[in-house]
């Protein structure tokens, strides 16, 4: 079906900001397959690939799929972002889109053929909730290992920034080095990272004819199973649906059971699950342009406070970078929260 | 356009462009007369309004006051080159006296999110809420959720704020029907006093049934609608009445009255239609299509018919059979004719011109040809 202009797409945060039709998806969804000219191509990329606009679309067009192929022409065309260019470089060069050395990630042998895929964000810029999850893993009795350095960039980014072949040269690597591994089951923290392991990366094998047969889960997908109820009494908690893993992937009730489990009580936001708006760091959205990046952040982290909850909580490690970069509120992933829960029970006992 | 260093405008073409349409799918053979906007402004006072509306007058140049764009009435097409002021920056609400002040371009269900915490709930808001505008559906005269307790904007608007080329205006009581309904062609709605209802609670239930067991449901409720979609379902709203399952899923869908049919489709029609006339209305309409859903309001209901043809002539054939059961296109816009000589009269003196959302109400020379051809056919 053609789109029928109905503007419901027009719930756009970037469009709510920005105002011009140019920007909004309805908009886009009449400039595709046309000349663009520069100020039309930077005015696409002003986009999270959220999927907010599919979940109201009354045309039931496949949006975000489209927002990611059309990326991917421009970037055949050579019309991409600078700053999306500079992370391409900076993953194929360096293994992450930081420049960082890839020594820093979190290693841990073990014969067990689970692995903990931690993800470049919770390797580099917020190590806590890596370390966290490696904590609570153990505390749990899970056998399990961890790639240090040969772990690569997932290429989440690239893919949604239209990046293609950048993105199938680190699933060739991230593979090669599983197979090496005999890994057969995969946990990320990364909704990114997930939901191109679980969804992109079988379809990037098939492509170029590899095998994939791996388990691929959410750490909050684990945990929801393997965790018992703590019953602590830890007060209010907001939270945030990551796009990847909520509208994307479907996660939506996991990672709320997990806090419920562990003794907190959930004040929702107006605009949650399926409704929920991006963090504002998406799609490549923060790295080209960061001015109106942050005004979605900040937009969502006032929902969050009129919540009246004490703490936000998400489960995505680019969510908790975002947020704590201006919340008044504590921003915390499920996965610290779980390991401090799970201390303190330990003390009292 | 260096007059204007306080007022957002944009006149790239490739961006003006894009808004030369609503939700009306334009037949080719019509495309034709639809020019592309030579700017789109953005103001966010009165200040930049009154500038603006300077500015036009002086050069001659047509006005569009343009909402968010989900009409499909052809509204906001710009029939000749004109500026289009875009409301969707003066987006400012608030609660006073338990009535609701809000500036054009507030989108009606930010409103309703946040009133709703203040006790405070819309009496009628439109099925396009999630984006649709104050300034946009007023100027439609629009029906939506709640018309069945509360009757169409018009009956809930206490008085509204528009700007024309003598300035700015408050108008309220009998003079604001040369407003509401009025697309635009007499003034922009700059904003607006709105009445409310106290936030009582809803009960939200849904049937499986009939249409003509539907109608006989509908007193006293709040809120009554009938899709004929995959299952016939009856949504009724009623404050402190019982919710059901179905309900729930119905009323969460009532934003949504162009999803749910078995097939896709290209085209649809909606008309208003009384109450007592609605099921002989649709029994005829069956015969060109079983897709449709009505929104009851007080005395009368709006119907909206889905289309699996892109043929205008089937659309207009059913407002055809609309009228022969008294009913009317739900809209105006660029088809259809306002026939009330005194609103003509007040359009003249304060747009002798006709620059403000020119060729507008007058129903289109070539549109009412297809319209004959359909009334024929």
């Amino acid at each position: 079906m053609d789109c029928l202009r109905c503007a419901y797409c027009n719930i756009c945060p970037i469009y709510r900001i920005e105002g011009w039709e140019s920007v909004s998806p309805r908009g886009k969804i009449q400039l595709l397959d046309k000349k663009l000219s520069n100020r039309l191509v930077k005015d696409f990329y002003k986009c999270t690939v959220c999927g907010l606009c599919e979940v109201v679309c009354q045309s039931k067009l496949e949006l975000t799929r489209i927002w990611e192929e059309n990326r991917a022409k421009l970037v055949k065309s050579k019309k991409y972002m600078p700053a999306h260019k500079k992370i391409a470089d900076a993953v194929l060069l360096y293994g992450n889109p930081y420049a960082a050395e890839q020594e820093a990630r979190v290693l841990l042998n073990s014969p067990s053929n689970v692995l903990y895929f931690a993800g470049c964000m919770a390797n580099f810029k917020v190590k806590n909730i890596a370390e966290c999850t490696v904590k609570v893993l153990k505390l749990l009795g899970l056998e399990f290992k961890v790639a240090g350095k040969s772990e690569v960039c997932c290429g989440s980014t690239m893919l949604r920034t239209g990046f293609i072949d950048v993105a199938e040269k680190l699933f060739l690597k991230n593979v090669k080095n599983w197979q090496k591994m005999n890994v057969e089951k995969i946990i990320t923290s990364c909704p990114g990272c997930y939901r191109t392991i679980k969804s992109n990366y079988p379809k990037i094998a098939e492509k170029k004819k590899i095998d994939f047969n791996f388990e691929v889960v959410h750490i909050t997908q684990f945990l929801e199973r393997e965790l018992k109820k703590l019953d602590l009494k830890l007060g209010t908690v907001t939270y945030h649906d990551p796009c990847h893993l909520g509208r994307h992937s479907k996660v939506y009730e996991e990672p709320r059971n997990i806090l419920k489990k562990i003794g907190y009580k959930i004040i929702e936001m107006e605009r949650n699950r399926d409704f929920s708006i991006c963090c504002g760091a998406g799609g490549g959205l923060r790295a080209q342009f960061p001015e109106i990046s942050e005004k979605i952040t900040l937009e969502r982290i006032l929902e969050a406070e009129s919540t009246g909850a004490e703490t936000l909580v998400t489960s995505c490690p680019f969510c908790v970078y975002q947020f704590s970069k201006v919340s008044r509120l504590k921003v915390r992933d499920v996965v610290e929260e779980v390991y401090s829960s799970m201390r303190e029970v330990e003390l009292k006992i | 356009m260096y007059e204007f260093p306080n007022v957002r405008v944009e006149v790239d073409p490739e961006v003006c462009k894009l808004y030369r349409f609503d939700l009306l799918k334009v037949p080719k053979p019509f495309s034709a007369f639809i020019r592309t906007p030579l700017a789109v402004f953005q103001p966010e006072n009165v200040k930049d309004l009154l500038e603006i509306l300077k500015f036009a007058k002086k050069r001659n140049l047509p006005l569009i006051p343009r909402g968010a764009a989900t009409s499909a009435y052809g509204g906001v097409v710009p029939l000749k080159r004109s500026l289009i002021v875009d409301m969707n920056r003066m987006k400012n609400f608030e609660v006073e006296n338990g009535k609701l002040i809000a500036e054009s371009g507030a989108v009606w269900f930010e409103i309703e999110r946040k009133i709703n915490k203040k006790g405070y709930a819309l009496r009628v808001y439109p099925t396009s809420a999630l984006v649709s505008t104050v300034g946009g559906w007023i100027a439609q005269n629009g029906y939506g959720i709640g018309s069945l307790a509360y009757g169409s904007i018009a009956e809930n608007v206490e008085w509204l704020e528009v700007v024309d080329f003598e300035g700015l205006k408050k108008v309220s009581g009998d003079e604001l029907k040369f407003y509401v309904g009025a697309y635009g062609t007499t003034g922009i709605i700059v904003k607006a006093c709105v009445k409310l209802r106290k936030n009582n609670p809803l009960g939200v239930e849904a049937f499986e049934t009939s249409i003509d067991k539907a109608v006989e449901k509908i007193d006293n409720a709040y809120h009554a609608a009938y899709k004929n979609a995959e299952k016939k379902i009856f949504l009724l709203a009623r404050e402190d009445g019982e919710s059901n399952d179905l309900g729930l899923k119905a009323w969460k869908e009532r934003f949504f009255p162009l999803t749910g049919y078995k097939s896709t489709f290209s085209n649809f029609s909606e008309v208003i239609v009384p109450i007592e006339s609605v099921v002989d209305f649709l029994s005829e309409v069956e015969k060109i299509s079983k897709h449709y859903q009505v929104n009851f309001a007080r005395g009368e209901a709006t119907i909206l018919i889905i289309l699996q043809s892109r043929n205008i002539l089937k659309a207009l054939k059913i407002i055809k059979i609309a009228e022969k059961y008294n009913g009317r296109p739900f809209g105006t816009g660029i088809f259809f004719k306002r026939k009330d000589k005194d609103f003509w009269d007040f359009k003249k003196k304060i747009d002798p011109k006709d620059l403000l959302n020119p060729k507008k109400l007058k129903g289109n020379l070539i549109l009412n040809f297809a319209g004959l051809i359909a009334w024929i056919a």
